[in-house]
Formats: structure tokens, sequence, C-alpha cells
């Protein structure tokens, strides 16, 4: 190898060395594109390598093709023909060649690498972009020309550019180099603070004007066959709203969208069901308590009808998040779409999403409410079974079917749920029957004093005549039993229920039995109890249910 | 809003076309590709190249259907279908610079057509990719046997370096590159065509910036250029970007906010494009409909704009200055910096133009318009700072 050969060969591989550091500092940057941040010091490691080498050469000239950046028509940097490379976009918008000069700082490598990489989310094309981060120490070639031209176009642009240097000829013959040196040099007429109170630049503003103006144009009915693009456009607005954070944003661009017509606003509520958009909308209320809440709710509300099993599955995942019952809302809303969604997770989901779920399902007709509280009666969460009893309707039949057996579940919580819930029934006898057996099986069980209270409580305020006689017979029972003091638990317990019923008759029996009691403690319950009894029971309803009685 | 308005907005408004045109300009070049390693070996006649020929056929058809030509450009360094760069990957690129290679060989740089192509004319495209040469080459092929509908691309648009022309051709060629970009888009989109890719305005604005820092008096004296009738609309919008570019430059906007100013400016009236051309044009007062029709073109604007897909900044300033230069500024919608800018250039262009209507303003009595009876409509700093911008003008 001859020396001049020797020196090519050690240029190249200082070039490559360089470019290998710049290559995965690169890469580094563009895995972590949004955090801005970090740019700088992913870049640091490479700078070191490059600077040293422009300021031995002056300066390094790159050649783009789709595949790799070359030196000397060798790649120096390669990497996959794809969308989202380096190479790859600069070549595809058109730039041929990268010069780096002499003097290139961090400052301005990060500037590069901003402009240059592909950022995901669309954008300019790279030559603009390079064109406006105003690099002193990057110089970019890029293929010239319009490429308006052709055929007939060509005279199009002769013609107008014939006339436009007929205007020059005429009125720029008295235009000197030193006038145009004079009118560079004049100062702004605007300063700084004038500057930025015509044009803040802030993206929220931007933001808020643009999705004003889509939606104007949606209302005016002007969208025709573009409305798809619009409500994409729509939608990525959205989407950066989310990625900038601005809440309050959000919440305006959504309650300007809720006041449109339904018709006209459809195909924009449609981008409102994406599941990722609406998770990162979730995501940000949840990281942002409270700023985010009614907008979520106008969110929801807006989704399309077919979209309840979005909500479910998002509420699946997110059962303990803020929004879940805003979430169980909306599918609860949709319910007739996604019956078969409902029930599985009502059977088989989160504890905490179902309890939600249901609480939101409580509106919903009686019919249907009965099949959700029958699925989720299959849950295995005792909370969730016992917040579905509150969906069965105690005096349908098929409730009763469904409530009868659950006096008998094995969990406590859940007999107490059922025995309120029939407890809620107008007068039945047969659930006042269901009650005594029930209250009868617990007995010999031995089970807690506070369930039989509930019990009778329930069995009182059914109102029942068997009921009523059975624990007026509570009450009273010992009396006829060989001179024996009667049981004042027994006791106790009837007045809990008698008053639970709160009737006149009631009133009337406790009466009674607060001057006959054999126990202190029954004779004062007895009292107390009747007194709560008058006290509450209106003198017409108490006049008529003793006449009944 | 009246249905007849945005018919060509319509007609263009289907994403998918753009990526049917990708997919089409990719299987061209595949056709040629096959076209040109086959016609090495075999005649035209052979059935090697039916599927090819068929190929290409369908791409014609389907393009003249759905844009109203077909024209596949085979650029030095990239591929261009009705004007859209057709994607390649690593593989396609080097098919191209194969194809490049043999084409611009023979002198063709491309194929045309604005009817369905009849399969003569395949077959004699096969014969001219084999064994023709450049000297003899015509748009209509082989002279002693012409083509019928097919039109071979013979001479690739002049390609000229920027810097190596004097300032003033610049100026000039960038300018009527703007009028033309106006007009195409305008024409492209009344007639339903895919309109000319915005990276392209892009660069003829980046140009116009240049220029105005290097020369600000003489850039400005472009605005000076006018034409009526129906060329009026591709003047305007030039003018109008030359007078925010300058204007922008003079209140002290950075070149990046000047870039927004300019490529609004030329955008800032596609939205005519949605209204009846007679409209336009009309001489006579007009009706209550046609006033509203008028009223909604900003919408169309903002519309045309919009549907690219494309929210970062650059994109939504562009629309959004487009749409509100048009606004009053002391009514209920805000209307950002570029607006406030495009409002008063456009306005100033307006009247310093001869219309079907009226005759042209002198450039005083056009100020004092803006300052009286029109001020309601414009940013009342910027209104006092616009006579000093244009004062080379008067």
């Amino acid at each position: 190898m001859d020396p001049r050969q020797q020196r090519g060969a050690e240029a190249r591989q200082d070039v490559r060395e360089a470019m290998s550091a710049l290559g995965r500092a690169l890469r580094r940057v563009s895995l972590h594109r949004h955090a801005r941040e970090t740019h700088a010091s992913y870049l640091l490691p490479a700078l070191r390598p490059l600077a040293d080498l422009l300021e031995r050469r002056g300066s390094l000239a790159l050649e783009v093709s789709p595949t790799a950046l070359s030196y000397k028509g060798e790649p120096v940097y390669s990497e996959p023909a794809r969308e989202g490379s380096l190479c790859f976009r600069l070549h595809r918008d058109g730039v041929r060649s990268i010069t780096f000069l002499s003097g290139l700082d961090l400052e301005e490598l990060v500037s590069f690498a901003a402009a240059a990489l592909p950022d995901g989310a669309g954008g300019e094309d790279s030559v603009t972009k390079l064109w406006k981060a105003e690099l002193r120490y990057v110089r970019v070639g890029a293929v010239s020309g319009y490429r308006l031209d052709g055929e007939a176009t060509g005279e199009a642009v002769a013609d107008a550019a014939s006339r436009a240097k007929a205007s020059l000829e005429r009125y720029g013959e008295g235009i000197s180099a030193a006038d145009e040196t004079a009118a560079r040099a004049l100062p702004p007429l605007f300063d700084g603070t004038q500057l930025l109170e015509l044009d803040p630049q802030t993206w929220t503003d931007l933001a808020r004007r643009s999705a004003g103006t889509v939606l104007r144009v949606v209302h005016r009915g002007a969208a025709g066959r573009d409305m798809p693009a619009l409500a994409e456009s729509f939608g990525k607005l959205l989407d950066e709203m989310v990625v900038h954070a601005e809440t309050a944003l959000i919440a305006s661009t959504l309650s300007a969208l809720s006041a449109l017509n339904d018709d006209l606003r459809r195909p924009l509520t449609e981008v409102l069901a994406d599941s990722d958009r609406l998770s990162r909308a979730l995501d940000l209320s949840s990281n942002r308590p409270g700023t985010l809440d009614a907008a979520i709710e106008t969110w929801l509300s807006l989704l399309p009808a077919a979209e309840g099993d979005l909500a479910l599955q998002l509420l699946n995942q997110r059962g303990a998040d803020r929004n879940a019952s805003l979430l169980a809302v909306a599918a609860a809303a949709r319910f007739t779409r996604c019956l078969p969604q409902i029930e599985r997770l009502l059977c088989a989901g989160p504890e905490s999403a179902v309890r939600a779920l249901l609480g939101a399902l409580s509106s919903a007709p009686e019919s249907a409410r009965a099949s959700f509280a029958a699925a989720a009666l299959g849950h295995r969460a005792g909370a969730v079974r016992v917040a579905a009893v509150t969906l069965l309707v105690s005096d349908d039949a098929s409730a009763l079917a469904k409530l009868g057996p659950l006096l008998e579940d094995e969990d406590a919580e859940v007999r107490t749920a059922a025995a309120s819930a029939l407890g809620g029934c107008s007068a039945h006898d047969e659930v006042a029957a269901l009650f005594l057996a029930a209250i009868e099986k617990l007995k010999a069980r031995d089970a807690s004093r506070d369930e039989l209270i509930h019990l009778h409580r329930a069995l009182g305020r059914l109102g029942t005549d068997a009921g009523f006689q059975w624990l007026v017979g509570r009450l009273f029972a010992g009396r006829r039993m060989l001179f024996k003091k009667p049981d004042e638990g027994d006791q106790l317990l009837a007045v809990q229920g008698l008053v639970a019923e709160g009737s006149g008759r009631a009133a009337g029996v406790l009466e009674r039995a607060s001057e006959e009691a054999d126990h202190l403690r029954v004779g004062a319950a007895a009292r107390a109890g009747a007194r709560m009894v008058r006290s509450h029971t209106p003198p017409q309803g108490h006049l008529s249910q003793v006449a009944a009685a | 809003m009246n249905t007849q308005l945005g018919r060509g907005l319509d007609a263009t408004a289907n994403g998918s076309t753009r990526e049917r045109r990708q997919d089409l300009g990719v299987r061209a070049l595949g056709a040629l590709h096959g076209i040109l390693r086959n016609g090495r070996v075999h005649g035209a006649a052979n059935g090697v190249f039916d599927g090819p020929l068929a190929t290409l056929g369908v791409g014609i058809l389907e393009l003249v259907r759905d844009d109203g030509s077909f024209e596949l450009q085979i650029a030095p360094d990239a591929l261009f279908l009705n004007r859209q760069q057709i994607r390649l990957d690593s593989a396609g690129n080097a098919l191209l610079g194969l194809v490049r290679a043999e084409t611009a060989g023979r002198g063709i740089h491309g194929i045309a057509a604005r009817e369905a192509v009849p399969a003569s004319d395949l077959r004699a495209l096969v014969s001219l990719l084999s064994t023709g040469t450049a000297s003899s080459m015509s748009e209509h092929g082989d002279p002693a046997n012409p083509l019928a509908s097919l039109r071979l691309v013979i001479q690739r648009a002049a390609v000229q370096d920027p810097l190596a022309r004097s300032h003033d051709t610049r100026l000039t060629d960038c300018y009527g590159h703007a009028v033309l970009f106006v007009d195409q888009t305008l024409l492209q989109l009344r007639a339903g065509a895919q309109a000319i890719p915005v990276w392209a305005a892009s660069r003829v604005v980046q140009d116009f910036v240049e220029l105005q820092r290097e020369a600000p008096l003489r850039f400005l004296q472009l605005a000076r250029t006018k034409a009526g009738g129906a060329a009026y609309w591709g003047y305007h919008g030039a003018n109008v970007a030359v007078l925010s570019i300058a204007f922008g430059a003079r209140i002290g906007m950075a070149k990046r906010r000047r870039h927004d100013l300019g490529m609004a400016a030329l955008f800032h009236d596609v939205g005519l494009a949605a209204l009846p051309i007679d409209l336009l044009h009309k001489d006579t007062p007009l009706s209550q409909p046609e006033v509203a029709a008028i009223k909604a073109a900003p919408l169309f604007a903002a519309r045309a704009l919009l549907r690219e897909r494309d929210v970062h900044a650059a994109a939504l300033e562009r629309a959004q200055g487009a749409f509100e230069c048009h606004l009053d500024v002391s009514g209920a919608v805000p209307i950002g910096a570029v607006g406030r800018v495009l409002a008063i250039c456009e306005a100033y262009d307006a009247l310093t133009t001869t219309r079907p209507q009226r005759r042209a303003f002198s450039h005083l009595d056009a100020l004092r318009l803006l300052r009286t009876e029109l001020a309601h409509r414009f940013d009342r700093k910027l209104l006092e700072v616009f006579p000093s911008v244009v004062e080379p003008l008067a």
C-alpha cells in the first residue's frame, strides 16, 4: 500500500469510528424520541470523536442513500430501508448529502438529530425541518428544483416568471445594493414583547383553534367526503392534547363536540372509541386527579352505542381506577349491545370492576337486572354477591326464587343482604315463610345475633299477618309455658321485628308488652319501640293499619 | 350547506387513493423492469410481456378514471406517479436505478396518458423501451409509428441549481413556481385530481424566505406582478406570500415563522376550489346564496388542509392561517398571528388588483381603505405598521 492509499484508509477508519459513535447515539435518541431532555446526554459521547475529526479535517461530507450514510462511496452508517429509518427518510425527502463542519457543538448536534430523525407522529419533510433548524455547522444538500415542472406547467411558470421579471425591471431598477443593505439592517418594527403578544406561539392556543375549526367545518356541513380524514385529524389532535396534558383543552373540546347534534358528530365520536387513545386519557386522568373527570365523563358519554364492550374491556383492566365508575356507567348505558360481555365480567371479573358495574347497572330495566344479578351471584367474592343482591327486585317472582336460596348462603353478609332485599317486598306470605324457616335454621345453627336481628327486622318490615303473629307469639310465648320465664333474647328479637314493622298494631303490641314483660330489659325495649313507632307512624296510616289488623 | 359546493374536494377525499397510487407506482416500476429485462431477448409480441403490460394498462385505466390522468415520472432519484412520490424500499430503489439507467439511455423519462391506452400502444412501448434511441424519440414515440394515446416524457424537467443563477432569476423563477403552485392546486382540487404535495410548496417558500433575506426590497417588488381573469388566483396567492413574508421579517418574526406565513399564504384561497368557477368571475352583484357560498370558502380551505391528517404545528398553522385570514379580527372566532398578518396582506393585494367588478386601487387608496372602512377586520397594531412595510411599493 503506497502512502497515499495508507492515508486514505486511515481517514476512512477515522470517519467510520466517528460515525459509528454517532450512529449509536442517534439510535438511542430515536428510541427515546419523546424524552427530549435526554438527547443531549445520548449525543455527548458521539460529539467528541466527531468534533476531533472535524477539527483535523475541517469538514466531513457524507452522501445519503436509502440505507446508508457513505463517505467517499463507502458506507459508514447503515440501517435497513424502513419508514422510520434516518437514511430512508432523509433520502425519501430529497436529502442527498450532509456535511458536518468544524465547530459543531452539542447544541447543534441535538438540533440536527431533532430535525433529521423521524418522529413517528408525522410532521414536515426533513428538508424543511433541517432548513428551519438554521444549523450553522451542518450543511444539507437536497435535490434541487420544485418538481412542479411538466409539459404545460413549464409554460405557466415561464409566463408568471416573465411577468415578475417585468415588475422587477420596472420597479426594481432604482434599487441599489446599498439600498438593500440598508433595508436588511432596519430594526424590527416590533420589539420582543410586542411580538410575543402578537404571536405567543403556544401549542395550546393553536390546538384549541384547530379543534374549533374542525368542529366548525363539521357543524356547517362542509366536511363532505373528507369527514373520515377530518375525524382522523380530530383524533390526532386529541392525542396531542393528552400528550401535552392539556386537561382543560380536552374538556372544552369534548364539551364543544357534545354540543353538535348527534348526526353531525357521530363520525367524530368514533375516534373517541380508539382504545389506546381512551386509555391514554384515562392514564392522564389518574395522574392528574380531578382535572379530567368531567372530560372523561363527556368522552365516555359520547362513545358510540356499540362501544359498550370497549368500556367493559377498560373497566376490566382498570377496576381500581378513579374513573372505574364512569367506565361502568358507560358500559351500563350500552348494555343492550354487550350483554354477554357484561355477564362474563360480572361472573368472573375483578371485584372492584364488578362492584362498579353492579352499581351502574342499578338503573337498568328490572328484567335485565335480574339476569345481571344472577351472573354476579356466581362470583367468588362475597362482596360482589352482596352487591348483586341489591340488583334483584324483591317483588318479582323470579327475584324470590333467586333471593330465597340466598338466605341459606354460606356467607353471612350475603344472607343478610338477601334478607334486607326480601324485606322490602310488600306483604308476602311466601317471603314470610322463607324468613321463618331461615330463622329456625339459624337458631339451630347457633348463628350470630346480628344476623338474627337482621332477619327479624326484615320479617317485621315485610308487614305480613303471618309474620306479625309469629313475632307476637315470640314476644308472649313463654307466658303460656308452665310459668317459666320466656327467653329474653327471643323477646328482644321480636321487639326488633315489631319496631321494624312500624305499624299501629305493632305499637299496640309493644305497649302491651312494655307493661306485661317479665324481663325488665324487654319491657324497656318494648316501651322505647312503641314510642318510636308512634312517633313515626302517621295517624291515618296508624288507624287504617290498626283496622286492617 | 349547498350540496353543489365542494364537489371537487369530495372527489379527492378518499384517502385510499393515495395508498392505491403508491401501490400502482410500485407495480408499474416492476412492470417496466420486467419489460426492460425481457426486451433484450424477446420480441415485442412475445407472451412474456402480457403480464407487465396488463399491469401497466390497469394502472393507467385506474388513475385516468380517478385522477383524470396517468403520469409516471422517472426522476434522477425518485419515482413519481401523478406527482406523488412513490416510497420504495431498498430493493425498489435498486430496481429504480436499473430502470432509470435503461430508460434514460433511450431518452425516456416517464410515460403519461389522459385516456385508456390501446393494447397496440402498450406493445409499441415494449419496442421503444427495447430498441428505441434517444435521438429518434419524441413524445409520441417513434415518429414513423406514433403512439395513439400513450405519451412519453422525453425530456426530464430541467433541474437547476438555484444558487447557480442570478438573484433576479431565482426571484422570478421562484415566483413563477409559486403562482403555478396555487393555480395547479386550485385546478386539481376543482377537477378532483391529486393535488401537488405540500412539500413542493415548502421548497418554494423556503426559497422565498431566503430571497427576502438577501434582497428585501427587490423581493417586495414581486408583489406588483398582477394578473386578472382566471389567472388572478395564482398571482394573488404568490403576492400574499411575498407580502406576508416581508411583513413577518419587518416585525421580527423568526425564519420558521415566516415560512409558516408563506405556506398559509399560498394555501389561503384553496377553499375557492369548492365554489363554481362562474361565481368567482361574476361582475354583477351577488345573490344571497352566492354570498353564503363565498363566505363558506374559508371553511373549505380549512377542510382541504386538515384532511391531510397532519396535526404538527406547521400544518395546523397552515390550515388555521388559511381559514382565519378571511375572518374579522373583532369576530367571535379567535385569530392567530398568521391569520392576522395574512388578512392585511390579502386585502392589500386584492385592493391593488383589478377585479371583475372594479378597477385596482392605488397603493395609497388601498392603505386608506384598510385603515378606515375595513379597519374593523384587522389587528390594529399590525395595521399601524403595515404602511411602512409596503412603503417600497408606493
